[in-house]
């Protein structure tokens, strides 16, 4: 099967077939696997990328930044809101030339019916906010890191989900364990991981499963580094 | 005192040369002055054939001439009035000089006396002798300028041979860069001086480069310690030059470059050296101009021919992608494969045969032979509309500035296609420019530049507009294949190489010119001339806007296309849009379903422009309109210079460009109705 993202956006949960997401979490634990390998490798040199976003808010993008910078595209950071009222008056040209001058747009912090429109006119991936930790694709990320951290493979995981089983968050873990083989036990079952999502935190909080401070500290740092990775996975899969 | 002592002591204070010749032509006698003026000894003289102290070239003359004087000997000077007599020194070089002779007897024996007086240092004969000299070198520049088909060559060759003329310390050939601030070093000879070729100079106002350009006349720097403000080169100053004469090369009273000559010697040059090196730096003007002509004759003939190979590609091409395209769209539709993966794979194939047709769009762009809407374009408008979305498009490290002059008219062009390749320009900038810089665009009426060979030249004005970076410039070879389709500089897989090519395809289509500038670690400029709107022009009549109505349900089309597979795909576009058609693969077939019935019974023509063999698709047309002033005709093609072309006037009709989607077709077809309605 001819796995093909571009023109995809990776908003909700079931955005990605199971084939996909296993290829995802091939394509970043390769990633992973080849990071420290000493040549630089920059598959995506002279490539243009563009971050649209309100730049008056304080978002955290410098692990995107960096990703794309490290595989040799150009990162131009558009401020979204003067954009947007440009591209007001005469919006398939905004929005064509956003394409035209891009491989790749992501767009943070904006609506999704915006981040569609954008999407239908562009010809080009446009994503809505993989730059941001909070976009769900991350969650990839997080599962790579407790099977790193656990030394347990992925399909013999145990993960827990607190809070509300209805958010978004909750049903993309279980989604995903479920397309990955793994397992999603109840609570007070011995667990790998944990995603507390009961503190309205849009994403859940990750600590390790016994609670052990040490082993939570390490998970975040290696959640961080696949995070990296798999940003790197993404953008390379939707751009070469 | 005797008389002897008085001959002998005349004879040696003489202050002319005297030699005495006996019968046979042999010297009998010389004095000191004979030995200054040729560099022999009074004792090598004796004995020496008189022949033998004339150029080679007189020489047979020279023993005529002695000969016939023999026979009447007189006091007499030798050579007429207009006749430049000339002696051989020892060495070799030849001596400018008067001569007086006279028989002598003594004791009974003929000789002569011949009184030889160099004249090469009078004034008059000095100044002859600059003259010759320098006539023969422009002479030699000349016959260089006509056989020397290696510019570069020419540019070397050049101070060569003027320092040769001047016989200074030192000589530059000087090209303007396309910046107008710098002169490149093209050519130099000399020990000052000791800046490479490429070498670029900006050129300061103090400079007297500056002046030259600026005033476009030659300047004399008699003694630069002396004339105060003028500023010399630290190297020039360095090697103790104190004279200057420089000369502009210039084209149409605008200067294109500078021939200069330096000398340690104050006061060096004068009127003379001022003529004879403007006509130097002429022929130098029009040796380069004319290397330039024809490398873009050449550019432009290799430009011409790689764009009928690329077009006709394009177009076999469109045939194909209209088969593929509109079988995909079929596929991509069939209810049994939704929610499969043949149904992403189906849509992903067409995504993939969308920018083949986009590929092909840009090839036909650059052969001249895309379809172009030429309108009114007011250029102001144009260019603040694209830098404002620009400005918060691109990256805000690149600033970007808009100039339009306030007396700029409209141009005449396709609206849509010269905010692309205004895009594309920008583009290019942008890559050029990776740590942000200037991106600048400007326009102004302005003369058309020189048309090229082949070309006629432009009437009237042009508007010229101009898309230009600060970023990082091109090499000369790079600029040399800029326009050239599928050359790019872009990392393999990135670029398309049809941007800049796309450009001077559509500038060109549209009856204009491209000009290219860049200097390297300087930026690059592009300037399109365009042919400025005039009121009342023929344009192709504006494209209907896209009605929103649908098509009437049954509308009957005739579609006439000669190619099986293409035919049959638009057969299921147009049943799929609820039409009932009638596919015939000629002309000829479609006159006589025509003919067949006494009313006719099809509401539209659905025709491709080339048909094979037998009528053309617009020759149907036209043929079926004057049956029928109420018939809808719309016009297919994947090579839209057959309707460009036809007959060479407008066409009516809508058009609709292969390959195509469902959607345009049905858009086609809406605005074929609508035109017929209107």
């Amino acid at each position: 099967v001819n796995l093909e993202l571009a023109q995809r956006l990776l908003c909700t949960p079931a955005a990605l077939s199971s084939l996909e997401w296993l290829e995802l979490v091939d394509r970043t634990q390769t990633v992973f696997n080849a990071s420290d390998a000493s040549a630089p490798v920059e598959p995506l040199q002279g490539q243009h990328v563009a971050l649209l976003m309100p730049l008056n808010v304080d978002l955290q993008v410098e692990t995107f930044e960096l990703a794309a910078q490290r595989l040799g595209a150009r990162l131009a950071l558009l401020d979204s809101d003067a954009w947007l009222q440009e591209a007001h008056s005469r919006w398939l040209q905004s929005v064509a030339m956003l394409g035209r001058l891009y491989g790749l747009v992501d767009c943070c912090g904006l609506d999704a019916s915006i981040v569609k429109a954008i999407q239908q006119h562009a010809d080009v991936p446009v994503l809505n906010g993989i730059a941001l930790a909070s976009h769900p694709i991350h969650l990839v990320a997080d599962i790579l890191a407790v099977s790193d951290v656990q030394g347990r493979p992925i399909g013999r995981l145990r993960l827990l989900v607190k809070g509300d089983a209805s958010a978004p968050w909750s049903r993309m873990v279980c989604a995903l364990a479920h397309d990955l083989h793994a397992d999603v036990v109840g609570d007070g079952d011995a667990c790998d991981a944990v995603w507390d999502a009961s503190h309205g935190i849009s994403r859940g909080r990750l600590s390790a499963g016994r609670a052990s401070p040490l082993a939570s500290q390490a998970l975040a740092q290696a959640a961080a580094r696949y995070r990296f990775c798999l940003t790197q996975a993404l953008l390379v899969w939707l751009m070469k | 005192m005797p008389q002897d002592s008085i001959d002998h002591a005349l004879f040696l204070a003489y202050p002319d040369a005297l030699l005495l010749v006996d019968g046979q032509g042999k010297v009998v006698r010389a004095n000191p002055a004979a030995s200054r003026l040729l560099g022999y000894t009074e004792h090598e003289f004796v004995g020496k054939p008189v022949d033998d102290l004339v150029p080679d070239t007189v020489r047979p003359r020279h023993a005529q001439f002695r000969s016939a004087y023999s026979h009447s000997p007189r006091a007499r000077p030798m050579g007429g009035s207009r006749t430049e007599l000339v002696a051989r020194h020892r060495d070799g070089q030849s001596v400018m000089v008067e001569i007086a002779l006279s028989p002598v007897d003594v004791a009974g024996q003929a000789y002569v006396v011949a009184a030889v007086r160099g004249i090469a240092d009078y004034p008059r004969v000095k100044q002859a002798v600059l003259r010759a000299r320098y006539a023969e070198h422009v002479a030699q520049i000349g016959r260089l300028a006509v056989d020397e088909r290696d510019i570069q060559a020419f540019m070397k060759r050049v101070p060569e041979l003027a320092a040769q003329a001047f016989q200074c310390d030192g000589v530059s050939l000087f090209l303007l860069e396309p910046d107008g601030q710098h002169l490149r070093l093209a050519g130099g000879k000399g020990p000052s001086g000791h800046e490479p070729v490429g070498w670029r100079m900006p050129l300061t106002p103090n400079l007297p480069g500056h002046r030259v350009m600026v005033q476009n006349q030659s300047l004399v720097i008699g003694d630069v310690l002396s004339e105060g403000g003028q500023a010399l080169p630290q190297d020039l100053q360095a090697a103790g030059i104190r004279s200057l004469l420089l000369s502009p090369m210039s084209h149409e009273g605008r200067p294109m470059g500078l021939l200069g000559v330096r000398s340690r010697e104050p006061h060096r040059f004068g009127d003379e050296e001022r003529n004879a090196l403007e006509s130097m730096a002429n022929l130098l003007a029009t040796a380069w101009l004319r290397a330039q002509s024809e490398q873009a004759l050449q550019h432009a003939q290799r430009l011409e021919s790689v764009g009928q190979l690329t077009g006709g590609i394009a177009h076999d091409f469109n045939n194909l992608l209209t088969v593929i395209q509109g079988n995909l769209q079929v596929i991509e539709e069939l209810p049994l494969l939704q929610g499969t993966p043949g149904h992403a794979m189906a849509q992903s194939a067409l995504r993939a045969s969308k920018r083949a047709a986009e590929l092909t769009a840009k090839m036909l762009a650059f052969s001249r032979r895309q379809t172009l809407q030429s309108q009114r374009v007011d250029v102001g408008r144009l260019l603040g509309s694209l830098a404002d979305m620009l400005r918060h498009t691109l990256d805000q490290h690149i600033r970007i500035d808009v100039e339009c002059a306030a007396d700029c008219p409209p141009v005449l062009a396709d609206v849509s296609q010269l905010e692309s390749a205004l895009l594309n320009l920008a583009i290019n900038a942008r890559d050029a420019m990776p740590e942000g810089g200037l991106l600048r665009f400007q326009a102004a009426l302005g003369p058309w530049p020189p048309a090229l060979a082949g070309d006629a030249q432009p009437v009237g004005d042009c508007v010229a507009i101009t898309v230009s970076d600060s970023g990082s410039g091109m090499t000369p070879q790079v600029q040399q294949r800029a326009f050239e389709p599928f050359f790019t500089t872009k990392e393999v897989g990135r670029g398309t190489g049809l941007g800049l090519s796309t450009v001077y395809g559509f500038v060109r289509q549209s009856h204009g010119t491209v000009n290219l500038q860049s200097v390297l670690g300087v930026g690059t400029s592009v300037t399109l001339c365009l042919p400025r709107w005039q009121e009342p022009q023929r344009v192709l009549a504006a494209r209907t806007a896209v009605s929103p109505g649908t098509l009437p349900a049954g509308m009957r089309v005739l579609l006439v296309e000669d190619e099986p597979t293409v035919r049959d795909v638009m057969q299921v576009f147009l049943h799929a849009l609820g039409c009932d058609v009638r596919a015939v693969a000629s002309a000829e077939d479609a006159l006589a379903f025509d003919s067949a019935s006494a009313t006719r019974s099809y509401d539209l023509l659905l025709t491709d422009v080339a048909l094979g063999a037998g009528l053309r698709g617009t020759e149907l047309a036209r043929l079926l309109s004057r049956r029928h002033p109420t018939l809808a005709v719309l016009l297919m093609s994947g090579f839209t210079q057959a309707w460009d072309s036809a007959e060479g006037a407008p066409l009516e009709w809508e058009r609709l460009r292969k390959p195509c989607s469902r959607e345009q077709l049905a858009s086609a077809l809406r605005r074929a109705l609508d035109r017929v309605l209107a």
